[in-house]
């Protein structure tokens, strides 16, 4: 059991990388592409500045780098183990990776024979790693701002290019995002004679110096990072191997971490889905199994009827009319309309208590009264489903040979439908689950979004929204990785129920 | 139906008996029909007749669909109704059992015994008839045992039913009923589960789980089909040996003719749901009387008859000239063939043509006259296996 | 004895009692037909095919008849509603009164139905072509040669006329069309290519009729309900059924936060919900059974790989990879096409399965490797010789997966994800919540309704068709 269960949580790995590289990729390739929410955010800046700034956060979260390689440093990232020099962990917890390269200016190679090279800097040894850190972050903060500049300045360049390229005839080297395609004017002699040359010249001159300072400062940043002034993150297996935890990294839409929105997001959704599964194995299971031996009977048909018409009503609308009707202060006005929690009920105990002379509900009863309406949502198509895989499952087993047999044994009517065909329609109902568990998991979704409530739900729509890689990345290997597990755990359940099928 | 069953003369008269035997289970024009969706009710059994006595090994046989695998179901209600139904007949069984709630027919006081129809009894009585009185066992031993139990469970199951013992003696007798059937190291096997035990062995279960409660009358449908002819060979033995330490009668359905031959005292020969021909089993293979029989017993291959080809049951009853010479008036029972002039609604009966020897054939009104009144009694044999 | 007739097993075998025996699927549609549940869902899809069919000419804000007087004193009597009619609209009702009727006279349907789907995929075929055409010479920032196409009097029919004589070649060849065949095909391409052109743009609509009326320059003759699906009126916000607008005319359902009627737009809805349901469930179905049907026939690497695709689009529900893929389109991109596409390309990974499972058992039979002894090309093995064995379970599934489709749009609508640009019921029901939230109850319950009964519909058929057809397989797998 110990080695299938290995094998199966290997052959989840590619799984995971495949969807999250399927949707990464959908969201890359499509109009827009990643980031495109942060884009809109300097509205009304002038051109030059807004391009500066867009640089400047297209650099900070390697938006300019191509799709796949962006996927690959977020797999690089949160893959647990890291090859390669070890990133090294603040006092705060924050991971502190090498310090990145600066890009040089587009073209530079029609500007100058060749790249300036850092200025070696000296390497500090035997410092007190007190000093060593404030060093680091001297060092951090001067190569940020450094850096900053060069970024600006290339940009600069970038819109000169853009400038030059059109004067002489060539507007299909500018993208229409308006920067240069280098691989197209690579190739030619730049035409110093274009009135846009100078000025291009002034920019590229700029952005020469600027990327000068900004890889020197680079160099004395490495050298303070290679000093080693924070512990290093992780533990050492190989040489150059360690292992370390994965690093889901910062939304940009809410500039948080993101392991912290969904360790916020995450409990709602399993509490609906937890709460919900119970339930819904408890109701079908007695009803499925009651219209099963009264096959054909009114109940039979009665109870047939509105499993498919429950099964059929769109959750949307079973929410929209829950809250129209029972929740909404319109009409009924019994249940809260939106949220997971009463502002008031954070504050109050966990039980029931009396506070003042007044009765309050507390924390739970609070917590239960808003999630019965959702729960109830949830509940009841993956009920109906299952009662009637329950009743297929139980008429398949009736006309079963060890029915038969056990019929012939004497044994009475209700221990053979508990005890041999209930007993035997498990195993349906285990792989039915297969098939619930996802769907609940969406449709909790659709419900978080009805009821208003902050789950993965509500995250994964913003996430989409605002295109906000690190949070749909995050969100899609999360859910994948709970229904994966949840399909695991219904085929140890299987393997458990039915002693023909052995993992050993 | 009258309880008055004609009773052929002793063949062999040295067999002196005090009082006549009494069968233990008697099926009288048992009629099952079966829902088939939009079209008519298929009837599956359309009639039948045969009885068994304690000790006694009747065969049933006939080719598939012939009824005779319903019959014995009928006899334990193991029918699923609906589809299925009961249109006529009785089936009678002789028990001690039953208390006041059983519906007696006929009670024989000196015995403590009586006769009841079971096809009548409630849920409750049949529950108790079942497996404990009456056991069977089916063809497929692959399907027949529940697969998530292991193999002591099951057989325990069928003895807590009807024993007044605890588990522990529970699962002790069932040891002890796995041991009898030639199951080695039956301590440990108990705790294996179906699909660990081959095809024949798992038969060999079943034959322990319906002989734990000691049953007098075993309905074998069909026990070695599935099996190969090694392992047949071997489980007809084992049936063969059981039944004579136990004295218990056994209704044998199959259609393997050398099973018949091997293992019967008695033959009755179905098709299309009515018993064409019923006999002790030399005398049906010695003078087969209806041309149905006599098809079937021509199309097995012998060893040492050279011959081109096998004929076929077809070639036989194709043939007008074997369906005479029965006697006067007499012309077997035939669903093939249009009923002769006067018999009305294909109606036919069993008739005694010869000694102890009862052949189907038109209800004409010589035929009736003649024709057994309910089932066909061979009691003479009930003392040859015991 | 009895009190129903019965008979023997031989009586049977002799022809007794025995109804003529019929087709598999004949057989079954009957037993589906047999269960009142299956008729109530079959009338129910075929109402709203009608509704959706007949809409344009049921709801619609212009006039059915109008005449005006104009400025020099002379009438003019016009149609603007059939002016207004799209091409869609035009080919929908000419196959949707055409087809039933032809179908429902007597004698062999086969090759009808085949001549009515192709007729109905020409002429789909030649409006999205048209479509496309139009949009892209017709948008603001077209390069020049595209605006001077644009302008030519010519181009519309040159272009509709070019695309639907090819098609219909096209046609001809594959059905291998002769004689009389060629000469229908040829009056079906000239029909088309006349809609496809003379429909190229839609007018400009105003809905100033109501204002005209009382001017007295116009009078105007609607039709069963007077309000198309996109004619705001900004005097009637959110009223509820039964308000009167300008001009007496009433609003059955209530309008919306827009103005805009909600009976017009749930009947408009009615192709959306029609038409999605069936062709994303086509599509699933057809990259299903080739994905499954490659996989279960070769086994192996293939299998392996392709099992490995299934598996990743498995790993996370449904929903969620299509709430990214609508999500990531900017809004004027989704369009009814695209929400297609996506549905269709999302879920196929049920019919793949049952598909791999049916070929994997067929791949060792006999008729197959007789078929590949004969030396048959794969195509034929695969499509003409496995597939109708084993595609049972993927149609079953089908009817399933239609309802699920008409649910997915339904939740995207709802999430404000849906197909923009044409009025949806998941649409509608999305603006009942109300955006400050007040609840407006016949915003949720008739669209809810009507998205409600479809599906119940579709899963009513999809249940009737599984009984008729379960037994039937499992007496084959005996």
């Amino acid at each position: 059991m110990a080695s299938y269960l290995a094998r199966r949580l290997l052959l989840m790995l590619p799984t995971l990388v495949g969807i999250t590289f399927l949707v990464f990729m959908l969201v890359a390739l499509s109009p827009g592409g990643i980031g495109a929410g942060l884009r809109f955010a300097g509205g009304q800046m002038e051109a030059s500045k807004r391009a500066q700034q867009e640089a400047y956060l297209e650099d900070r979260y390697g938006l300019d780098d191509p799709a796949v390689v962006q996927y690959a440093r977020w797999l690089g990232r949160i893959s647990p183990i890291k090859i390669g020099p070890s990133d090294l962990v603040a006092p705060d917890g924050e991971t502190i990776r090498p310090p990145r390269e600066t890009k040089p200016p587009p073209m530079w190679a029609w500007f100058a024979p060749k790249l300036p090279s850092p200025a070696a800097a000296v390497r500090a040894e035997g410092v007190a790693p007190a000093d060593r850190a404030s060093a680091y972050r001297r060092a951090a903060a001067d190569y940020a701002t450094v850096r900053a500049a060069s970024i600006a300045a290339n940009a600069v360049l970038q819109q000169a290019l853009a400038e030059y390229a059109r004067s002489i005839g060539r507007p299909d080297a500018v993208s229409p995002k308006g920067k240069i395609r280098a691989s197209r004017l690579a190739s030619q002699t730049p035409d110093r004679s274009s009135p846009a040359w100078p000025a291009a010249e002034r920019a590229a001159n700029a952005a020469l110096a600027a990327y000068a300072a900004a890889s020197d400062a680079r160099a004395r940043l490495r050298a303070a990072f290679d000093a080693g002034p924070y512990p290093k993150s992780g533990v050492a297996i190989l040489p150059g191997v360690r292992l370390a935890w994965p690093d889901l990294g910062v939304s940009f839409s809410r500039g948080r971490p993101v392991l912290d929105l969904i360790g916020r997001a995450l409990p709602v959704t399993l509490l609906l889905n937890l709460l919900a599964f119970p339930i819904i194995y408890l109701i079908a299971i007695p009803s499925g199994m009651l219209a099963a031996t009264r096959r054909g009977s009114w109940f039979d048909a009665a109870s047939g009827a509105l499993f498919v018409a429950l099964w059929s009503i769109p959750t949307v609308w079973a929410g929209v009319l829950a809250i129209g009707f029972l929740a909404n202060d319109q009409y009924l006005g019994l249940f809260p309309v939106t949220g997971l929690h009463d502002p008031a009920a954070q504050a109050a105990t966990f039980l029931p208590s009396t506070h003042n002379g007044r009765w309050q509900p507390g924390y739970l009863l609070d917590t239960l009264w808003h999630l019965a309406l959702p729960v109830s949502c949830l509940v009841y198509g993956g009920f109906a489903v299952l009662a009637k895989q329950t009743r297929a499952a139980m008429l398949d087993n009736f006309n079963a040979d060890y029915v038969r047999t056990a019929k012939a044994k004497g044994v009475a009517g209700r221990d053979i439908v508990i005890h041999h065909v209930f007993r035997n329609s498990l195993l349906p109902l285990i792989t039915m689950f297969v098939t619930v568990f996802p769907a609940t998991l969406a449709g909790s979704v659709v419900i978080e979004s009805v009821f208003s409530i902050p789950g993965m739900g509500s995250l994964i729509l913003d996430a989409i929204n605002l295109r906000d890689r690190e949070l749909i990345l995050a969100n899609t290997l999360m859910v994948a990785a709970v229904n994966l597990l949840a399909l695991l755990l219904a085929d140890v359940l299987y393997a458990l129920a039915d002693p023909r099928v052995s993992y050993a | 139906m009258t309880s008055t069953t004609p009773t052929a003369a002793p063949l062999r008269a040295a067999v002196p008996a005090p009082a006549p035997p009494t069968p233990l289970l008697r099926v009288e024009g048992l009629g099952v029909s079966f829902d088939n969706g939009a079209g008519p009710r298929i009837r599956a059994v359309d009639g039948a007749a045969m009885s068994v006595f304690p000790g006694q090994t009747l065969a049933v046989v006939g080719e598939s669909g012939c009824g005779k695998s319903v019959t014995a179901m009928s006899a334990l209600q193991l029918i699923p109704r609906p589809p299925g139904r009961f249109d006529s007949g009785h089936i009678y069984f002789r028990t001690a059992r039953l208390g006041a709630s059983g519906t007696p027919i006929r009670a024989d006081a000196e015995r403590g015994e009586r006769e009841v129809d079971l096809l009548g009894l409630p849920e409750r009585d049949i529950r108790a008839i079942r497996g404990n009185e009456i056991a069977m066992i089916f063809q497929e031993p692959m399907t027949s045992l529940n697969p998530v139990y292991t193999v002591g469970d099951q057989i325990v199951e069928a003895v807590l039913l009807h024993q007044p013992v605890g588990p522990s003696e529970a699962a002790e007798i069932a040891r002890q009923a796995m041991a009898d059937v030639g199951i080695p190291d039956p301590a440990r096997r108990m705790r294996a589960y179906p699909h660990q035990f081959s095809g024949g062995m798992r038969q060999r279960v079943m034959i322990a789980m319906a002989l734990a409660c000691r049953p007098r009358l075993l309905l074998a449908d069909e026990p070695t089909t599935a099996l190969d002819v090694t392992i047949q060979a071997q489980i007809l033995e084992l049936l063969r040996r059981l039944q004579r330490e136990r004295g218990m009668a056994v209704m044998l359905i199959t259609h393997a003719l050398g099973v018949v031959a091997e293992n019967a005292d008695v033959v009755c020969v179905m098709y299309a749901g009515r018993v064409v021909e019923y006999a002790p089993v030399l005398d049906l293979f010695d003078r087969p009387l209806h041309p149905y029989t006599r098809g079937l017993l021509t199309s097995i291959p012998r060893m040492g008859a050279r011959r081109d080809r096998l004929v076929t049951i077809r070639e036989v009853v194709d043939d007008e000239s074997q369906f005479t010479g029965l006697g006067t008036g007499l012309r077997p029972w035939w669903p093939w063939h249009d009923p002769p002039l006067g018999v009305a609604g294909g109606q036919s009966c069993l008739v005694e043509v010869e000694p102890a020897h009862f052949v189907g054939v038109w209800r004409t009104e010589s035929a009736a006259a003649r024709a057994a009144g309910g089932a066909p009694c061979l009691p003479h044999l009930a003392q040859r296996a015991g | 004895m009895t009190a129903v007739p019965s008979v023997s097993g031989v009586e049977l075998a002799r022809g007794i009692g025995v109804a003529p025996a019929r087709g598999f699927w004949e057989d079954a549609w009957r037993t589906v037909l047999r269960r009142p549940a299956a008729v109530l869902g079959i009338s129910w899809i075929a109402l709203v095919a009608l509704l959706a069919i007949w809409s344009p000419i049921l709801a619609n804000g212009h006039p059915l008849w109008m005449r005006e007087t104009l400025a020099d004193g002379s009438a003019r009597a016009s149609s603007p509603l059939w002016e207004h009619l799209s091409a869609v609209d035009l080919l929908l009702l000419a196959l949707g009164t055409v087809g039933p009727a032809w179908m429902l006279l007597p004698g062999r349907r086969g090759p009808r139905l085949g001549w009515l789907l192709a007729a109905g995929a020409h002429a789909a075929l030649v409006v999205v072509v048209c479509a496309v055409a139009s949009a892209y010479t017709g948008q603001r920032d077209a390069p020049d040669w595209a605006r001077r196409l644009d302008l030519a009097p010519w181009f519309p029919w040159a272009t509709a006329g070019v695309a639907s004589l090819v098609l219909a070649a096209g046609l001809a060849w594959l059905g291998r069309v002769r004689g009389r065949g060629l000469v229908a095909l040829a009056v079906l391409a000239v029909v088309v290519a006349a809609i496809g052109a003379g429909r190229w743009k839609s007018p400009l609509t105003r809905y100033d009729y109501a204002e005209r009326e009382a001017a007295g320059s116009v009078r105007a003759t609607y039709t069963l309900i007077p309000f198309s699906p996109d004619q705001t009126d900004t005097s009637m916000y959110v009223t509820p059924p039964g308000a009167r607008s300008v001009g007496g005319r009433t609003h059955l359902l209530g309008t919306d936060p827009y103005g805009q009627d909600v009976l017009s737009q749930m009947l408009h809805a009615s192709r959306l919900s029609i038409s999605i349901g069936l062709v994303s469930t086509g599509l699933a179905v057809t990259i299903g059974v080739t994905v499954g049907a490659l996989a279960g026939y070769f086994g192996g690497v293939v299998d392996l790989t392709l099992q490995r695709i299934i598996e990743v689009f498995m790993a996370i529900p449904v929903l969620f990879l299509l709430i990214v893929a609508a999500g990531v389109l900017p809004p004027e991109l989704r369009s009814t096409y695209v929400m297609m596409a996506i549905i269709g390309c999302v879920t196929w990974t049920g019919a793949a399965r049952f598909t791999r499972a049916e070929f994997f058992k067929l791949r060792n039979q006999d008729f197959v490797q007789s078929a590949r002894a004969l030396g048959l090309p794969l195509r034929s093995i695969l499509f003409r010789h496995m597939l109708p064995n084993g595609v049972t379970p993927v149609l079953v599934d089908a009817s399933f997966a239609v309802a699920a489709a008409i649910l997915a749009e339904a939740v995207l609508s709802y999430l404000g994800l849906g197909p923009v640009g044409q009025p949806s019921w998941g649409k509608l029901l999305s603006s009942g919540k109300g955006a400050t939230g007040t609840f407006v109850w016949w915003l949720a319950v008739f669209p809810g309704l009507a998205i409600f009964l479809t599906v119940l519909a579709y899963n009513l058929v999809g249940e009737a068709l599984r009984d008729a057809i379960d037994p039937k397989l499992k007496k084959a797998r005996v």
